[in-house]
């Protein structure tokens, strides 16, 4: 039986809210210019030197990368990983203690750095149902995000409620 | 890892395939059909244009429209782009309710309630966007781009959860232990 809870000096809620003030100021501080930087000096450069190859414009936003493959079309991209969409409900999740799902949403923010990417390659080169897997992608990301804030908060509304140790 | 836990994660990776596919055929009906035809985009973003200016205009607001533009008189413009027009927004919602089990008549229920809600929302949301131009132009940016957080994902999430309990009352023959009651 686990009775580490009972050591804890501070109210699970109290050290919940720290967490996750301390998380927020971590990912608007340093992981947000990171993603930036990232993109600024490395894959932001990179696609537009492949573009030019081709018939299409990367359109530059600090954190995600845009294509316009045909000006009828809507732009179609993908946004840089684990960005506020990844810290705010893989840190719920590890407070509620569902480290499966955790390692779910790691896993697939790491597909994340590859899957879409590639796809935008082959947008760039042509091929428009790339485009259309990158949109699915882009629901798939908020569905994924949105349905972690479910299950954590309600774990962790769980804990709480039924006074399960914390 | 007990049989529990591998039902459940199983059940997990079925209910985001299921949602997958459903993202998928909405992408390539958007893409071939929906897209090329306009109308439903310009339905939407029109006709939020043209609710919140009279929205706006009952409150007291000096605003104008002009096509998908909505302006204050004396500041910038808001333009309601297809992608501002919430209907992704509606396929990410519908995509849940559809993927998780429960009686067809409560699901479209829940779908009828959900759609209508984000667009009087979205409504709302460039109502908004019209204000803040007014009161913190300089901020109107980040405004924009956290904007989901305060208008659309609490209720998204609200309805979600009240499908979960709803579902789990009406079981399925395949009804998921996903359920968040």
């Amino acid at each position: 039986m686990d009775n580490s809870w009972a050591k804890q000096p501070y109210p699970f809620l109290l050290r919940s809210f720290f967490i996750l003030i301390a998380v927020s100021v971590l990912t608007f501080t340093i992981i947000r210019q990171v993603r930036t930087r990232i993109n600024s000096d490395y894959i932001y450069p990179e696609f537009v030197q492949i573009s030019e190859s081709y018939d299409t414009q990367i359109i530059y936003s600090p954190r995600r990368i845009n294509i316009l493959s045909n000006e009828n079309d809507p732009p179609r991209g993908f946004g840089i990983p684990f960005g506020g969409y990844f810290w705010l409900p893989v840190t719920l999740l590890f407070i509620s203690r569902d480290k499966k799902i955790a390692f779910g949403l790691i896993g697939y923010h790491l597909f994340l750095c590859i899957g879409p990417p590639y796809m935008a390659l082959l947008l760039i080169k042509g091929n428009d149902l790339a485009g259309t897997f990158l949109q699915v992608n882009e629901l798939t990301f908020i569905l994924v995000f949105l349905y972690s804030l479910l299950l954590a908060t309600n774990n962790i509304y769980n804990m709480i409620k039924n006074k399960r140790p914390l | 890892m007990t049989a529990l836990d591998r039902e459940k994660g199983n059940h997990l990776i079925g209910f985001i395939l299921k949602a997958f596919c459903f993202y998928t055929v909405w992408q390539i009906l958007y893409d071939l059909v929906l897209l090329p035809d306009g109308r439903l985009d310009e339905f939407l973003a029109l006709s939020v244009v043209s609710n919140a200016k009279n929205f706006l205009t009952i409150l007291g607001w000096n605003i104008y429209s002009l096509d998908r533009l909505l302006y204050i008189e004396g500041y910038k413009s808001v333009e309601i782009l297809n992608g501002c027009n919430a209907l992704t927004l509606m396929a990410l919602y519908s995509g849940f309710i559809v993927s998780f089990n429960g009686t067809f008549v409560n699901r479209a229920k829940f779908l009828l309630i959900g759609v209508f809600a984000i667009y009087v929302l979205n409504v709302v949301r460039i109502m908004s966007f019209s204000i803040a131009t007014v009161y913190f132009q300089h901020y109107w940016n980040l405004f924009h781009e956290f904007s989901p957080f305060l208008f659309f994902y609490p209720i998204v999430l609200y309805l979600w959860y009240q499908w979960t309990i709803v579902g789990q009352n009406n079981p399925t023959p395949s009804y998921s232990d996903l359920s968040l009651s």
